[in-house]
């Protein structure tokens, strides 16, 4: 058993979890957290397939996958964000 | 410099040219679509003459660098959405969006408009399935502000809706781009017949596929789209419903040719989702009561039956049948965004959408309703328009395979998008002893102008459907 | 290592379900941020510190921060309408995660990036690896991403998300403002630098200045008028203008879409990484803060 077994799996994991919560959870906020740990869950699976273990590198490409993915996300959960709150102040209204 | 980069940047500028300056956003805005316009007719025309170009981006060439594939059926995608945005421009500059009511300005459609513009034209060209993921992302979330733009609580609801189904679907495809990245070690598209190979790369087309058909809104994994296309304000449905639903449409025949048959299981499901889609969309457009929504539900069906075209092509080889899912894109893009044009003026006019008060009588109808009734004809498939064409080669190519059952399913589609289109046109175009004496016409618009052209372009292109053809005959293959 | 490696994963999957499951908001987003910092942690195991330093700023930080407000702002979690679903879609994701697991672990990519990166990166102007990826040879994704992130100011601007009024958080946070800032802005300049050779760049710097504005902006130190609204609008649009020019400026010199002039490289990389940091760096705080509403009733 290798480490990045490890990471495949714990990704593996997180994917499952964010899937369960995103089928069975209508709370805005939760959802947007649920498709937040998919998203990390996605990352940990990629680098850990770019992880070589005999020489112990990342491939550079897949690391920029996942810093672009992380930027991405943190603009798309802004703007989700600023929608639910939108949302829920207009229904006081 | 090179047509290509100009396409992709130029909208990009102007987007952010308008949106320092809201003041300069209209002026801005028009002559950025009208130059992107320009570019993508140049674009064509070389490419039309000279064959398929292939650009590799910084001068890095694929799998480490991104490339640039700009051939037949990538320029004929930029051609239809320059038409589409020069449509809806002239709506929009004619008479100016509301603004979720921030600044009351006015002029917050151009920055999203032109991001949505200079993504679609970034995704078209790109060859990348990476580089794809991330113009996925600046469509949807542009998109998303073009649904949120009127600003009513349904329209928010429905842009929230709308943005976290186009996350899930974005990360599902991500997820795809990992996992073929996890079996390849490459993620540009000629890696595709590699990963219709192995089992592990057939899962990663399926997690891909499964993404777009989010974004599609393809049957059975629409949920989102007849609610975010019907609050929308009319003109951003009809940038919504006309073009960015076609990315991902775009996205997935560019992968069914370069996959080809081997990838069997998975053109069987689209083909199958695409029959539902249209048989699903069809029975809510007969039940709908308000006219956007039913424009919206006519959309689920049309996306279904040129999923069923990709779904049923297999491969570049197969020249008939991936030609006529482009050519149905390009009819369904033009007739739509006329529909929705037409629709908002038609609303405009009576103060309401429900379809059981259209046929008033102290209204006649006007260009609107005219507009409407052309891009319904197209949209039904019958000639001369753009979408007999389409159909046409559809059926011919199915018939060529023996494929009845097919054929079957596409002619009962094509009765039941009468059949809800006739709901309306019937009741519109009522002329006669329906209307009062006195009654008035309505006054002339911009807007009309608009989605009369967009209609007259759909039925010109049934007419000179030689050109597109000849186009995509320049297809990367 | 392979303890800790096994340690760290339960931790992170752990935090997880907490974070999705946890009724009380403030515990959850807490979880949530732990999960980031342990993600951080798992990539530094698996030899990607760009990403981690990344992660736990951006990540952990300001997605944690964001989800703070939010939180604040949409109230108690409403009890669930039905949890009738919620065994058969564990066993349906169990299943999908336990597949996915083994799809990822039983492929092994060839190596076909890692030499052609090797072989270029003499050329692409700077030494770190990522960054060359990031700025040589994928510029187009990152000009691209980029450009998301000024679509997602667009939007925030649009609907006018309401300001965030700084509260007092006790006597310690100006002083801690005073200190935290002027850091973060020694930090952002170091990581910026040291990018083009070691771990760091543009989107770590910005996000790291990103902070310390923040903090400014929490313990009431930095102007938030409208005009000042509006500068740090122009800042966040100006890092995609800047790109742009540059990508056309390199195909008016060599022809070709953000093909930089030969030799001069890093002179282009790190000009263009300058502009992104400022401009990500208002954008990330413009994203926290929101825009004026302005009440129309």
């Amino acid at each position: 058993m290798t480490s990045d077994l490890v990471y495949h799996v714990a990704g593996a994991g997180l994917l499952a979890i964010a899937l369960w919560r995103l089928a069975t959870c209508r709370d805005t906020l939760r959802r947007i957290t649920a498709l937040n740990v998919l998203a990390i869950g996605i990352a940990m699976v990629l680098l850990a397939s770019g992880h070589d273990p005999a020489t112990g590198v990342t491939n550079p490409v897949p690391q920029a996958f996942v810093l672009t993915g992380i930027v991405v996300l943190v603009a798309v959960t802004a703007a989700l964000l600023a929608l639910a709150e939108r949302l829920e102040g207009s229904s006081d209204e | 410099m090179n047509e290509t980069s100009l396409l992709v940047s130029l909208p990009l500028i102007a987007a952010l040219v308008a949106a320092a300056w809201p003041r300069a956003a209209t002026i801005t805005g028009v002559i950025a679509t009208l130059g992107n316009a320009g570019l993508a007719v140049v674009l064509a025309i070389r490419i039309g003459q000279g064959g398929a170009e292939a650009e590799a981006l910084g001068g890095w060439a694929a799998p480490l660098g991104i490339g640039f594939a700009a051939d037949g059926l990538a320029a004929l995608m930029l051609v239809m959405t320059a038409l589409v945005g020069l449509g809806v421009s002239v709506q929009v500059a004619g008479a100016p969006l509301p603004d979720a009511g921030r600044t009351g300005q006015r002029t917050a459609f151009w920055p999203l408009w032109l991001a949505t513009l200079g993504a679609m034209n970034a995704l078209f060209l790109s060859a990348d399935l990476f580089n794809l993921y991330v113009t996925f992302e600046i469509l949807g979330l542009a998109a998303v502000g073009l649904t949120a733009l009127s600003g009513t609580r349904t329209a928010l609801r429905a842009a929230f809706d709308y943005l976290s189904a186009g996350l899930a679907g974005s990360l599902l495809l991500l997820l795809g781009v990992a996992l073929a990245y996890a079996t390849a070690g490459r993620v540009d598209l000629a890696v595709v017949p590699e990963l219709a190979g192995s089992h592990e790369g057939r899962v990663a087309l399926g997690l891909i596929f499964a993404g777009l058909a989010v974004k599609a809104a393809l049957f059975p994994l629409h949920f989102w789209m007849p609610a975010a296309h019907s609050s929308a304000a009319p003109e951003a449905s009809a940038l919504l419903s006309a073009l960015v639903v076609k990315a991902a449409i775009y996205v997935a025949l560019r992968l069914s040719i370069e996959g080809g048959a081997a990838v069997e299981l998975l053109r069987l499901v689209l083909a199958v989702a695409g029959a539902g889609a249209m048989l699903w969309g069809a029975w809510h457009a007969l039940r709908a009561d308000r006219l956007k929504l039913l424009v919206a539900h006519s959309t689920v069906a049309q996306v279904g039956l040129i999923a069923l075209a990709i779904g049923l092509t297999t491969g570049a080889r197969d020249g008939t049948i991936w030609r006529a899912a482009a050519l149905l894109m390009l009819s369904h893009a033009l007739a739509k965004a006329a529909m929705f044009l037409a629709v908002g003026r038609i609303t405009e006019e009576l103060g309401h959408d429900r379809i059981s008060g259209l046929n008033r009588e102290e209204l006649r109808p006007g260009a609107a309703e005219f507009a409407f009734a052309i891009a319904a004809i197209s949209l039904i498939g019958l000639p001369p328009t753009a979408g007999f064409v389409g159909k046409w080669l559809l059926l011919d190519g199915l018939i060529d395979r023996g494929a009845w059952p097919w054929v079957a399913l596409v002619l009962l589609g094509t009765v039941l998008s009468a059949a809800y289109l006739a709901r309306v046109v019937s009741r519109c175009l009522r002329g006669g002893p329906h209307v009062a004496p006195g009654a008035r016409r309505p006054a002339w618009r911009a807007g009309d102008a608009a989605a009369l052209g967009l209609a007259t372009a759909a039925l010109a292109l049934g007419l000179a459907s030689a050109l597109p053809l000849t186009l995509l005959d320049a297809t990367l293959t | 290592m392979i303890a800790f490696d096994l340690a760290l994963a339960a931790g992170i999957l752990l935090c997880a379900v907490s974070a999705l499951t946890r009724r009380d908001r403030t515990a959850s987003v807490a979880a949530f941020m732990v999960l980031g910092l342990l993600v951080a942690l798992s990539w530094v195991r698996l030899a990607a510190p760009d990403v981690a330093l990344a992660e736990a700023a951006i990540g952990a930080g300001l997605t944690g921060a964001l989800f703070l407000r939010a939180a604040r702002r949409l109230g108690p979690l409403r009890p669930a309408a039905g949890r009738t679903l919620a065994v058969p879609a564990a066993l349906v994701a169990s299943g999908l995660g336990g597949g996915l697991a083994w799809v990822f672990a039983s492929a092994s990519p060839p190596a076909i990036y890692a030499p052609l990166v090797a072989a270029s990166l003499p050329e692409s102007g700077v030494s770190n690896p990522v960054t060359a990826v990031l700025l040589n040879f994928r510029a187009w994704d990152t000009l691209l991403e980029i450009a998301v992130l000024v679509v997602a100011l667009l939007v925030a601007n649009l609907l006018g998300s309401r300001r965030l009024v700084p509260v007092s958080l006790g006597e310690m946070t100006l002083p801690f403002a005073r200190i935290v800032a002027p850091i973060s802005i020694l930090l952002a300049g170091h990581l910026l630098w040291q990018g083009s050779s070691a771990p760091g760049g543009a989107f770590q710097a910005g996000a790291v200045l990103a902070g310390g504005l923040l903090a400014l902006v929490l313990a009431g130190l930095a102007p938030t008028g409208t005009l000042v609204v509006r500068g740090a609008l122009i800042a966040g649009l100006s890092g995609l203008a800047v790109f742009l020019i540059a990508a056309l400026g390199s195909e008016a010199l060599t022809g070709s879409l953000l093909g930089y002039p030969n030799r001069a490289e890093k002179v282009w990389i790190v000009a263009i990484e300058a502009a992104l940091t400022l401009s990500i760096a208002a954008t990330l705080c413009l994203l926290f803060t929101g825009f004026e509403k302005r009440k129309t009733s």
